[in-house]
């Protein structure tokens, strides 16, 4: 068994896993450069950092799911590389990830031995066995877990539990918490607090990635500061304080990407009034003026892709009125938001953008498409020439209007997608997360093109976790979490340190 | 479905090879056509007569009419199993209508709205309940085969001696089969609406991304409704010639007739998924499906290889439509 193999630590003092110099570049960023952190027998070590800041990234290199392109990681002192996730699953490293990967219909001991079911003579799966070590994990760690329910009958935090067991089952000496409290209740958090501080006693190390501070000062013992790819400082946490945390992870001056524009606001184009939802939102009111940009802030989870959905009429609201240009979206859905002049730019191009098999004119002239119809029939010529006004005017980059939009680049897809809405006209229009996916060439055109919209007169809504775009691009910042709004700053007030406070909320 | 993500090189390499010709399925279809047509012609003389190509043709209409719907709403990406059933109990209700009224008018509009009522519900089912079209259809066409022998438990025969009735399937245009006539002009209407009209762009872009029509401002829901219900009125006008060929109501007919419509639309190049899909496809489709049938009968072979052969041309040319895509996803 995997346990004979393998070696105690040969030095308890010594840390466990050391990486050092690691260096990732995705085409277009340099997500990691020149990056370090050690994880002892034992502690709970938290990793910290804006989004885009390298968390994730660091952490799949750690998991073996990508390769980096420089540095070192250390096992015992021992340097290992880790070529695939059942490398660093072998080494004992295990990451718990946002997204769970258990499998709904089977039982929770069938998934914690998912990779190596216990087997009789007959090599058949030994149930028996499976559901006894199963048992001894939980007693061993303390969880209250039944080991024959059906994973999908779980609450979220028992799942987690599941896949922390999972961990416990190869023998994990290293556990990777990515975010472990966004979707728990805080009850729940408690337990889960509970079930690390078990974990340390035992000898584990914990890496625990989290954006809210106060979690850190909870749990954590030492933090490693990562910002825009770059280690910026570890410590242990008793030398920290609120705010040396944030000043670590955004204490640099956001470069402008372009100048700053300040937009003269006009009427009142949108106007939200206690508007709530069922599954999130609660009791949020804010107006746009023409001319405006008014960004919405928030964490992962916090609700701001749940209201781009509602103020377009895709989501239904549970209370609440919206009035665009002076009347109510009602019925609440995107044909009568259309018709009042607001539409979505979706931060899923994929999934609820693109007509991916489509060509380019196509994808630009969907919702326009009446205005080239006579008598039911689309005037393809007239559809074509407006298409490539667009393109020329947004310098989208293709070979021919005829190509399949997935053909083009993120970022010329989503001028494509903008330049959709453009030719429809509208009076405002909701931006979630303009340059997800978008190389920094393209991101800086994006904004141009955001900020043009502003200048011509229309309200533009805009949700973006992305401090550097929040702050360069809003006249004024509304900041959510957890499905409220928190704070809402003048441009002029809005410091990054008061927006984050406002979103860890 | 994901069969298309995960090419391997060696059959990336086949595909480049084949690709080439392939590239256009049209192109691979009509080759196909061919084929068969050449084929057939040699090995049995019999078979390239004006008397045998009217035969066949007037075979492709009734599955062709319905095919153009259904066209429609594969590309809406719903699928609809009922049409059979639908198809068998429309022909009874025509009859029954004829009879009891003596109005060919009435009987035949009897006839498209009992197939337009069929694909409403279809539709209501779809599109309010949210159940599965592929669920929801089988359901019905349960429910349509069941329902058809509260009806009628024997054939609905003609008592009407309405002298143009039988003319609707058995009638001529010059040399040209008056069923033939209802299949062309339906074919080039549908072929028109998908391609140059508003509704057609609408129906393509329901189903190529329904979240992103929406966000756009269209309903998919009611999109889809019509395409049900359209469809359903195709399947009263099959129904109407189906019942004027049998001269009866025939409770049993159109058994496996849904396979053959929904066999010629995916061989015609029709995504299951929604988004991509053509007329001229499906033309094609409905003849080399008719063509194989009347081959098999022509040279004496075993009539059970009528259901057989099929099946293994429709596995063939998703193959082969697999091998084409490898070439332009790789």
């Amino acid at each position: 068994m995997v346990e004979a193999v393998r070696k105690p630590a040969a030095d308890a003092a010594g840390p466990i896993i050391r990486m050092a110099g690691v260096t990732k570049t995705f085409p277009g960023v340099k997500a990691l450069d020149d990056v370090s952190l050690d994880v002892m027998a034992g502690e709970v070590h938290a990793l910290l950092g804006e989004n885009g800041a390298g968390k994730s990234t660091l952490i799949k290199i750690l998991a073996g799911a990508y390769r980096m392109d420089a540095g070192t990681i250390e096992l015992d002192g021992t340097p290992v590389s880790f070529e695939a996730p059942a490398d660093a699953l072998a080494a004992g490293v295990k990451v718990v990830f946002q997204e769970i990967a258990l499998i709904p219909e089977f039982t929770v001991a069938e998934n914690i031995f998912m990779e190596n079911h216990p087997r009789n003579p007959a090599g058949l799966v030994d149930w028996r066995t499976m559901r006894q070590k199963a048992q001894a994990l939980f007693d061993r760690a303390g969880f209250a877990l039944d080991v024959d329910a059906p994973v999908k009958d779980l609450s979220l935090s028992e799942q987690q539990l599941v896949e922390i067991s999972r961990a416990l089952a190869h023998d994990a000496r290293v556990v990777v918490m990515d975010e472990p409290t966004s979707s728990l209740t805080p009850g729940e958090v408690e337990h889960l607090f509970g079930v690390i501080g078990r974990l340390r006693d035992m000898g584990i190390g914990i890496v625990y990635v989290s954006h809210k501070l106060e979690e850190i000062f909870a749990i954590c013992d030492r933090a490693t500061v990562l910002r825009d790819g770059r280690w910026v400082s570890t410590k242990p946490v008793a030398e920290h304080d609120h705010h040396s945390l944030i000043v670590d992870m955004v204490g640099r001056e956001i470069t402008d990407l372009f100048p700053k524009t300040r937009h003269q606001g006009g009427e009142t184009v949108v106007s939200v009034k206690n508007l709530s939802t069922r599954n999130k939102l609660a009791d949020i009111s804010f107006d746009v003026r023409a001319g405006e940009v008014l960004g919405f802030f928030g964490l992962m989870g916090a609700g701001r892709t749940e209201l781009a959905k509602a103020v377009v009429g895709y989501d239904p609201i549970s209370a609440g009125e919206i009035s665009i240009g002076g009347e109510r979206l009602r019925p609440h859905n995107t044909g009568r938001a259309k018709a009042l002049g607001i539409g979505l730019l979706s931060e899923d191009r994929k999934e609820e953008g693109l007509m991916l098999e489509a060509d380019v004119t196509r994808n630009m002239t969907l919702p326009s498409l009446a205005r080239f119809a006579r008598a039911g029939f689309v005037d393809a010529g007239a559809e074509r020439a407006r298409a490539q006004t667009f393109v020329d005017r947004f310098r989208i980059r293709l070979a021919s209007l005829d190509q399949p939009i997935r053909t083009l680049s993120g970022g010329n897809q989503q001028k494509v997608l903008l330049s959709r809405w453009l030719m429809y006209g509208l009076k405002a229009i909701v931006v979630d997360e303009p340059t997800r996916g978008i190389d920094v060439g393209a991101k800086a055109e994006i904004f141009a093109a955001i900020n043009e919209l502003a200048a011509g007169g229309l309200a533009v809504i805009m949700m973006t976790s992305e401090m550097p775009e929040l702050l360069n691009l809003s006249d004024r910042i509304a900041v959510l979490a957890e499905g409220r709004m928190t704070a809402l700053f003048d441009r002029d007030e809005a410091t990054q340190e008061k927006v984050l406070n406002a979103a860890i909320g | 479905m994901s069969v298309t993500s995960d090419q391997s090189p060696t059959r990336q390499a086949r595909g480049l090879s084949l690709g080439g010709l392939l590239r256009n399925e049209q192109i691979f279809l009509i080759i196909l056509l061919a084929v068969l047509i050449v084929g057939l012609s040699l090995a049995a003389p019999r078979f390239m007569t004006a008397e045998n190509a009217t035969a066949i043709l007037h075979q492709s209409a009734m599955v062709l009419i319905v095919a153009v719907g259904m066209t429609m709403l594969l590309i809406t990406a719903e699928v609809d199993i009922s049409v059979g059933a639908s198809l068998a109990f429309a022909s009874c209700v025509v009859m029954d209508v004829i009879n009891t009224t003596s109005s060919l008018t009435l009987g035949i509009l009897a006839g498209l709205a009992f197939g337009g009522g069929v694909g409403l519900f279809n539709g209501l089912v779809v599109t309010r309940l949210k159940v599965n079209s592929l669920i929801a259809t089988i359901a019905t066409m349960m429910i349509l085969q069941g329902g058809v022998f509260l009806y009628t438990r024997e054939a609905v025969q003609n008592h009407h001696q309405i002298e143009a009735f039988s003319l609707i399937a058995t009638g001529y245009v010059g040399p040209v089969p008056v069923p033939v006539i209802i299949a062309a002009l339906l074919a080039v209407v549908f072929y028109v609406m998908l391609n140059y009209t508003l509704i057609g762009r609408r129906v393509f872009a329901v189903g190529s991304n329904p979240k992103a029509a929406r966000l756009s401002g269209l309903s998919p829901e009611t999109i889809k409704l019509v395409a049900f219900v359209v469809t359903g009125i195709l399947v009263g006008v099959a129904a109407t010639i189906l019942a004027s060929l049998l001269n009866a109501g025939q409770p049993t007919a159109g058994r496996g007739f849904e396979l053959i419509v929904i066999a010629a639309v995916l061989l015609g190049g029709t995504s299951l998924f929604g988004g991509k899909g053509t007329i001229a496809g499906t033309i094609l489709g409905v003849l080399i499906l008719k063509i194989i049938d009347n081959g098999i009968i022509i040279l004496r072979w075993n009539q059970d290889l009528q259901i057989i052969v099929p099946g293994v041309v429709i596995i063939l040319a998703m193959f082969l439509d697999q091998l084409r895509k490898g070439r332009t996803d790789g």
